[in-house]
């Protein structure tokens, strides 16, 4: 039986927290300037360099996701954020009061998790939905060439609406990646219980583990790196597939989700289990 | 009432609490003592369900704390000072460990002024001193206005004037019938201040009892005699059972017996007395005496020098 009474007192707890600390707002003031910022940038660059491409490149050329790659770099400042909401709890002591004020521990984390994804989700949306919408100014200048001829084709440019197949599913699904990412590093937060061996092991997951994979034995290669959170999560926001071997919109999204899912179970287990 | 049964706590082959049992009852302060290293914060925070007890078992008014719903407004407990975090200010950090506990707001008010700390409540925590620290911490732990009060060396960095506050504000909780439990390595302090002792040493039980029974029972208790026949005295007083020393002053200090028994023995004899009277140990030379054996990190003695002969 869940207690929700004492569920929302838990998240009314954890929100006076959140807000009353400056690195909540230091770590998505920096996933905003980030994301937008480069996604920008970068949107400008695939503009510029778009008339030199070849058929590959612009077979696969993903308006949407091409217009939010800053995502990338601003899901490192909220996945601070993510580990620091959990390990700050560790590094100050605090947890100890924490956990004897709510004795049922499990409330507290499933409190965290909530808020975490909320405000994380909402923060990666204005930002999805901005950087998507410069970038979709940016792409409206560059005239859209022939895939195979690589010839321009007159009034059609680079740009793509939110109404077109899948598009809108792919920006709410970059704000939704991000929100999953946060609740990884989260889980990560709640397993280490340090906020430098949490940030290490999430930049471990989402960006050294590709390359980890990328050593096996290519006949396993694409077999195992598609499962992986970042691999599976691109899922969420792409429009044009790249290549056969990423899984589609709902395999990945299952996938993705069920990292995070794993990841905080196993937190809320040693949670409940461990000595505070 | 806080009761432990044969509480034992082990990390890896270090055994924290061995075999603790004891009953802390409410109306009175009790004293929590032992040197460092002899597991009073392990038994706290056994106590408060922050770490399982390897066997046995430990109640705050009958139920283990991980079983009770909303604790705060029936245990109240302060662990280890400035446990908060030094980006959040006083008020805020007091209200979000309210909120888990449906306590209202105007109650964080009241018990920053109840310690004093209204003047800096929206001032972030971080700036804080060690005494404003604990002070903040006794205000987290009266927040829900318990019945039971868990308390860790809370006069830690506290000045004279802190530490005279706490004394009688446990005092006080004690006078209404509350249970209050502190720990602390200030011996002097513990006797001004706490009824009841349970002394540990090396997670064993070594004393439970009243503050005044423990130090009546040190071998430094003694009783004090002044005579200009003292040697004669000395011998009637041997002779009756008592063991004497001579201080350096020439007073004689009788152990094994009390002041009624050398006073009649000095006039059965008819020796003239010039002082008797009682010296009572401090509680720091019976703490002494009773950890002496389990003293987990010691000096070495003064007296050794190192070198080998």
């Amino acid at each position: 039986m869940i207690d929700f009474g004492l569920l929302k007192d838990a998240i009314a707890s954890e929100w006076t927290k959140l807000r009353s600390v400056r690195s909540t707002y230091w770590t998505v003031l920096a996933a905003v300037i980030l994301g937008i910022g480069l996604s920008a940038a970068i949107a400008a660059a695939a503009a510029h360099s778009y008339k030199d491409f070849d058929a590959h490149d612009r077979v696969f050329f993903d308006p949407t996701a091409n217009s939010m790659v800053g995502l990338f770099f601003g899901q490192l400042a909220l996945g601070v954020f993510g580990v620091l909401i959990m390990s700050a709890e560790y590094s100050t002591g605090l947890v100890r009061m924490t956990m004897s004020a709510i004795p049922q521990r499990g409330y507290v984390l499933a409190a965290k998790t909530i808020l975490a994804g909320v405000v994380s989700t909402v923060v990666a949306l204005v930002i999805a939905f901005t950087s998507f919408n410069i970038g979709q100014l940016i792409f409206s200048t560059v005239e859209r060439r022939d895939k195979f001829t690589g010839l321009v084709i007159p009034g059609d440019h680079l740009n793509v609406s939110l109404t077109a197949p899948h598009v809108l599913r792919a920006v709410f699904g970059a704000g939704f990646y991000i929100g999953g990412m946060v609740l990884i590093a989260l889980g990560l937060a709640t397993i280490i219980r340090h906020t430098a061996g949490a940030i290490t092991a999430v930049v471990g997951i989402f960006f050294v583990l590709q390359i980890v994979a990328q050593l096996l034995p290519s006949s396993l290669q694409h077999d195992v790196s598609r499962y992986l959170p970042a691999q599976a999560g691109m899922a969420l926001f792409t429009v044009v597939p790249q290549g056969s071997t990423q899984l589609s919109f709902v395999p990945g999204t299952i996938v993705y989700f069920g990292w995070a899912a794993g990841f905080l179970l196993i937190g809320w287990y040693l949670l409940r289990t461990r000595d505070v | 009432m806080i009761e432990a049964q044969g509480l034992t706590k082990r990390y890896g082959d270090t055994v924290a609490v061995n075999d603790l049992s004891f009953t802390v009852k409410p109306g009175v302060v009790t004293g929590f003592l032992g040197p460092n290293g002899a597991g009073k914060s392990t038994t706290m925070r056994l106590i408060l369900g922050l770490d399982s007890p390897t066997s046995g078992s430990v109640t705050v008014n009958g139920k283990a704390y991980i079983k009770s719903h909303r604790p705060l407004s029936e245990v109240g407990a302060l662990l280890e000072a400035k446990s908060i975090h030094g980006g959040r200010n006083a008020y805020n950090h007091l209200w979000s460990i309210a909120q888990t506990n449906g306590i209202p707001k105007k109650r964080v008010g009241e018990v920053l002024e109840l310690v004093g700390l209204t003047q800096v409540a929206k001032k972030r925590s971080g700036g804080f001193s060690l005494g404003m620290g604990q002070r903040l911490g006794i205000a987290t732990a009266l927040l829900g206005d318990p019945s039971v009060m868990i308390l860790d060396e809370p006069v830690n960095g506290l000045d004279p004037e802190g530490i005279l506050w706490v004394r009688n504000l446990l005092k006080h909780f004690a006078s209404q019938g509350k249970t209050v439990f502190v720990s602390s390595h200030l011996m002097s302090e513990m006797a001004l201040t706490a009824e009841r002792l349970i002394v540990i040493g090396r997670g064993k039980l070594i004393a439970d009892a009243a503050t005044a029974e423990v130090i009546r029972l040190s071998s430094g208790t003694h009783v004090r005699v002044r005579s200009p026949q003292a040697e004669a005295l000395a011998r009637h007083i041997e002779d009756g059972g008592g063991t004497v020393t001579i201080d350096p002053g020439g007073a004689l200090a009788v152990h094994n017996m009390t002041s009624e028994q050398v006073g009649e023995i000095a006039a059965s004899n008819q020796v003239v007395l010039h002082e008797l009277s009682v010296s009572s140990a401090s509680l720091e030379q019976a703490f002494m005496e009773l950890t002496e054996e389990s003293v987990e990190f010691r000096a070495p003695s003064t007296d050794a020098t190192g070198v080998s002969q």
